[in-house]
C-alpha cells in the first residue's frame, strides 16, 4: 500500500466518524421491505420435532409451522384451533370435533388419523412433549372429523392437553418422523423455506391456511443470546422485534424515531420461598413480618425501572382461578417488628438467603436492597449467591437453608403453582414441609369437576397461602420488547410471539 | 531436514496429549462430573450408579487412557443441553469461526506489514507516527469495546454495514475488523523494529555497495530476515485470535466455535466445553507446527542446527 493511499483510508475512516452524529435516524436506509420481518430471540431452536420442543423460543417458532386442537392466545384466551369443539361424555371419554378443510403443508387433508398418529408419537418413550399428555390414555378414531379421548382420571386439564396435542401429518409419521426435525409439514399459518442452522430460520405465509392469511408474507428467525448484540441489531434496522431488552435500554430505544419498546406484565413470578420445616420461618408470624419487611413498591421504582407489579398470590392476575380478592401485603415495618417480638425475636435473627444471578431482571441488585430492608427490622441475611443452573439444582433437592428466591412461571390455571410449589407431594413442595390444609384443598381441586366449585376451593387455597405466608410475595416482573415502530404487535405475557396476527405498515 | 521435521512432529504429539491430560484434568477439578450430568431429581443411588456405567469409579489414569482412546476416534462425549455428540457440535460450528479469524488475520497482515516497513524506512515521518498510534490504540483497547463503538458508527448511525450475525453481505467486516487489529497492531510493531535492526547489518550495507536497486536489497536481504520474527508472532498471535474469538463472536452474535463455548461454560455444559478447548487448542498446536516448518524455508540456518 502506498503512503497516499494509507493516507486515503485513514482519512475516510476519520470522515466517516465525524459525520457519524448528522446522520442520525435519517441515513441512507435499506429500501422498504415489502412485509418481511426478522426476530430476534435469545436463543437458537434446536428442532422443529414438536414431541422434543424445549423452551417458549422453541414453541414460538415450532408455532408457526404446526398448530395443536386448542390454543391459549397471548392474551391469554382459550381457543379452539385444529379442534371445533369438545364435550364429556362419561369422566372419563370426551368426543372432539375436528375443523373441516384443513391441509396440511404437503397437500394432505387432515383427517382424525392423523391426530391418533400424532397422539402416538408425542408420547412414545423418548418424547420430552410426554409429560403434557400424561392425563390422556387413549385417542380413537370414531370417523374423520370425530375423535373419542380417554383419560386416566377424571380430568381438569383436559384444555391444556388439548393445546399440548400437536398435528403431524400421518403419512410422514409412519414413514419418516425424523425428518420433521428439520422439515416440518404442518397445518400451521407459515411453512418454512430455509434453515441454516445456527443462522436463520427463513418462514414464507402460508397461502392455504384454514384462519386468517398472515399478512406479514416472510418471517426470518435468529437466536441472539446476547441483549447488546439483539438491541444493536434492532438500531440497525436489521431486526424488526427482540426480546428481553434490558431496563437500560429502555429509554435509548424508546427515544428513537423508529423504535418503540413494548411491555407487559409477565407471568414470572419473583418470590422468596421460606424453610417452614424449621425455625424461625416455622412460625407463622416470622413469615408474616417478613412479608410486611419488604417494600415492594420500592423495588420496582427504583430498580425495575418501573417495570413490574406487586404481588399478592401465588397465581398471576390474569391466569384461570386467580382470586383478585387478596390483598398484597403493604409495606410496615412497625408491625414487622412487632410480629418478630411476638414469636420471641426481639432482637431479630440471622438466616440464609440463596439467589441465582443474571437469571432474573436485576436478581442480584434487588436481593441486596431486600437484605437492607430485613436489617431495618432486626434480620441480618447471609446472601450466598450461584450460577443459575447449580443453584437451582440445589434448591431442587430441598437443601436450602433460610430463604431463597425463586421465579415462577403460571399460565394454565391456578393451581399448576399450588402443584409445584406447595403441595407437599408436589415436584418443590417440600419447603412447606407439608401443611395438611393445602394438601386436603390441592387434593380437593384436582377431582372437582364442577367448575366453579373449583374455582371457589382454588380461592380458598390462594388466601390461605397468603395468610400463612408460605412466600414472601414479591412482584411479576415485565416482559419488555424493542420493536420496529411500523410493526404492529402487541406483547404478550405469557412469552408467545405470533406474527400471523402481526402486521407490518409501509 | 527431516530429522527437523520430525522433531517438530514429536514435540507436536507431546503437545496434543499434554493438551488432552489439561482438558481432562478440569473435568476432574471441578467437581464431581457425574453431578453435572444428572437431573436435580436424581437420589444418591442414582449418581452411584451412573459412575459405574460411566467408568467414573475407576482409578485417574485408566479413565485418562480411555478418554484419549475415545477422543482419537473422534468420541468425545454427548453435549447435556444439545443432547447431540459435542465434536459434531463444534465442527458444525468450525467453518464460522475458521471464516471469520482467517479474515482477521488476513486484514491484520494486509495493513500491518505495509504499515511495519513504511514506518520503519520513513522513521520519524507522519506515517510512523500513526502507525504507533494506532498500534497503541489497538493493542491497548479492549476488543468488545472496539466491536461496540464499530457497531455504533457503522451499523447504527452510518448503517452501512450490518450489527450482527452472519449470512448477509459484509456480515465479516466488522467483526474481523475487531478481531483483527489487536493482531494487526502487534505484528506492525514487530515488524517496524526488525527491519530497524535488519537496515543497519553489514549485508544490506553490502547490497547498496554492490549497487543493487532499492527494491531489490528491501526484498532479498532486508525482508527475508525481518519477516522471521513477524513469522513467530504471527503464530502466537493465532493463538489470540482464536481465543479472542469467544469475545468477538459474542458481541456481533457471529455463530461461531467462541461463542458455543461461551455458552457451554452459561450453561455447565462440561463435555461440549471440553471439546471446544481440545479443538481449539489442537488447532492452535498444529498452525505452530505447519509455522515451524515456514521457518525452514524462510530461515536456512534452522535447518542446518
Amino acid at each position: 500500500m502506498t503512503r497516499r493511499a494509507l493516507a486515503t483510508l485513514v482519512a475516510t475512516i476519520f470522515a466517516l466518524s465525524v459525520c457519524a452524529p448528522a446522520s442520525t435516524g435519517g441515513g441512507p436506509q435499506s429500501s422498504p421491505k415489502p412485509k418481511e420481518i426478522t426476530v430476534l430471540q435469545s436463543a437458537d431452536i434446536k428442532t422443529f420435532d414438536p414431541s422434543m420442543a424445549f423452551g417458549s423460543h422453541e414453541l414460538n417458532v415450532q408455532a408457526h409451522v404446526f398448530d395443536g386442537l386448542a390454543a391459549i392466545d397471548p392474551e391469554l384466551n382459550q381457543k379452539e384451533w385444529l379442534a371445533t369443539s369438545w364435550k364429556m361424555l362419561t369422566t372419563t371419554t370426551w368426543e372432539v370435533k375436528l375443523r373441516e378443510n384443513v391441509k396440511f403443508h404437503n397437500g394432505d387433508t387432515m383427517t382424525a388419523d392423523d391426530v391418533v398418529e400424532s397422539f402416538k408419537y408425542l408420547t412414545r418413550e423418548e418424547a420430552s412433549a410426554r409429560a403434557n399428555l400424561q392425563g390422556w390414555a387413549t385417542v380413537e378414531k370414531v370417523d374423520d372429523k370425530t375423535l373419542k379421548i380417554t383419560t386416566k382420571a377424571p380430568d381438569i386439564r383436559f384444555f391444556g392437553e388439548l393445546t399440548s396435542m400437536i398435528v403431524m401429518p400421518a403419512r410422514v409419521l409412519r414413514s419418516n418422523p425424523a425428518s420433521l426435525a428439520d422439515k416440518p409439514i404442518g397445518t400451521g399459518p407459515y411453512t418454512l423455506t430455509e434453515w441454516a442452522k445456527g443462522e436463520r430460520i427463513v418462514m414464507a405465509a402460508n397461502s392455504n391456511y384454514w384462519g386468517a392469511k398472515p399478512k406479514i408474507t416472510k418471517v426470518t428467525w435468529k437466536g441472539v443470546p446476547e441483549a447488546s448484540a439483539r438491541i444493536a441489531a434492532l438500531q440497525a434496522g436489521q431486526a424488526d422485534l427482540v426480546v428481553n431488552v434490558p431496563p437500560e435500554s429502555v429509554t435509548v430505544l424508546s427515544s428513537s424515531a423508529n423504535l418503540r419498546v413494548d411491555s407487559v406484565h409477565s407471568l414470572r413470578n419473583i418470590t422468596l420461598i421460606f424453610d417452614a420445616r424449621v425455625a424461625p420461618f416455622k412460625d407463622v408470624r416470622v413469615r408474616q413480618a417478613l412479608n410486611y419487611a419488604i417494600d415492594k413498591e420500592s423495588i420496582i421504582r427504583n430498580i425495575l425501572g418501573g417495570r413490574g407489579a406487586v404481588q399478592a398470590t401465588p397465581s398471576y392476575e390474569r391466569t384461570p382461578n386467580h382470586n383478585a380478592s387478596v390483598k398484597p401485603y403493604p409495606y410496615d415495618p412497625e408491625k414487622a417488628k412487632q410480629l418478630l417480638r411476638d414469636a420471641g425475636y426481639p432482637n431479630g435473627f440471622e438466616v440464609e438467603f440463596h439467589h441465582p444471578t443474571g437469571r432474573w431482571i436485576k436478581d442480584v441488585e434487588v436481593t441486596q436492597a431486600i437484605a437492607g430492608m430485613l436489617e431495618k427490622v432486626g434480620v441480618k441475611t447471609k446472601l450466598s449467591t450461584g450460577e443459575y443452573t447449580a443453584f437451582f439444582n440445589t434448591w431442587a433437592t430441598g437443601a436450602y437453608k433460610g430463604m431463597t428466591m425463586i421465579g415462577t412461571l403460571n399460565q394454565y390455571d391456578a393451581d399448576q403453582v399450588f402443584q409445584l410449589f406447595l403441595y407437599s407431594k408436589g415436584r418443590w413442595g417440600m419447603y412447606v414441609g407439608a401443611d395438611p390444609k393445602i394438601d386436603q384443598l390441592y387434593e380437593a381441586q384436582n377431582t372437582e369437576l364442577d367448575a366453579a366449585k373449583r374455582k371457589q376451593i382454588l380461592a380458598e387455597m390462594e388466601q390461605y397461602v397468603s395468610d400463612q405466608a408460605y412466600w414472601a410475595f414479591l412482584y411479576f416482573q415485565d416482559d419488555v420488547f424493542g420493536l420496529n415502530k411500523k410493526l404492529k404487535w402487541r406483547a404478550p405475557s405469557n412469552e408467545k410471539i405470533w406474527l400471523w396476527e402481526a402486521d407490518l405498515e409501509s | 531436514m527431516i530429522r527437523f521435521v520430525v522433531r517438530r512432529l514429536l514435540v507436536t504429539i507431546l503437545m496434543l496429549f499434554l493438551v488432552a491430560l489439561t482438558v481432562f484434568m478440569l473435568g476432574h477439578l471441578t467437581g464431581d462430573p457425574v453431578r453435572l450430568m444428572v437431573p436435580d431429581t436424581a437420589t444418591e443411588e442414582d449418581i452411584a450408579t451412573l459412575r459405574q456405567t460411566l467408568g467414573l469409579d475407576r482409578p485417574l489414569p485408566i479413565q485418562f487412557g480411555d478418554f484419549l482412546i475415545h477422543a482419537v476416534q473422534g468420541d468425545l462425549g454427548s453435549s447435556l443441553r444439545y443432547r447431540q455428540p459435542a465434536l459434531t457440535l463444534v465442527i458444525e460450528r468450525m467453518p464460522a469461526t475458521a471464516e471469520l479469524s482467517l479474515a482477521a488475520m488476513l486484514i491484520a497482515l494486509v495493513v500491518a506489514i505495509p504499515a511495519g516497513l513504511i514506518s520503519a524506512r520513513k522513521r520519524g515521518s507522519w506515517a510512523d507516527a500513526l502507525t504507533s498510534v494506532i498500534s497503541v490504540v489497538g493493542q491497548s483497547m479492549p476488543a468488545f469495546w472496539i466491536g461496540i463503538m464499530l457497531i455504533i458508527i457503522f451499523a447504527v448511525q452510518l448503517r452501512l454495514l450490518p450489527a450482527t450475525g452472519r449470512g448477509e453481505t459484509f456480515s465479516l467486516v466488522l467483526p474481523a475488523i475487531t478481531l483483527g487489529l489487536w493482531p494487526m497492531a502487534r505484528i506492525a510493531r514487530v515488524l517496524r523494529s526488525s527491519m530497524l535492526e535488519v537496515m543497519h547489518e553489514d549485508y544490506v550495507r553490502t547490497a547498496y555497495a554492490k549497487g543493487l536497486a532499492d527494491k531489490t536489497v528491501l526484498v532479498r536481504h532486508q525482508m527475508r530476515n525481518a519477516l522471521i520474527p513477524v513469522v513467530t508472532v504471527t503464530a502466537l498471535t493465532f493463538g489470540s485470535i482464536l481465543g479472542g474469538t469467544v469475545i468477538t463472536e459474542s458481541v456481533f452474535a457471529w455463530p461461531g466455535v467462541g461463542r458455543l463455548a461461551l455458552e457451554a461454560i452459561y450453561n455447565r455444559d462440561f463435555p461440549l466445553m471440553q471439546a471446544t478447548v481440545l479443538v481449539v487448542a489442537s488447532i492452535f498446536v498444529v498452525i505452530n507446527f505447519i509455522l515451524d516448518l515456514l521457518y525452514v524455508w524462510l530461515d536456512p540456518r534452522i535447518r542446518l542446527r
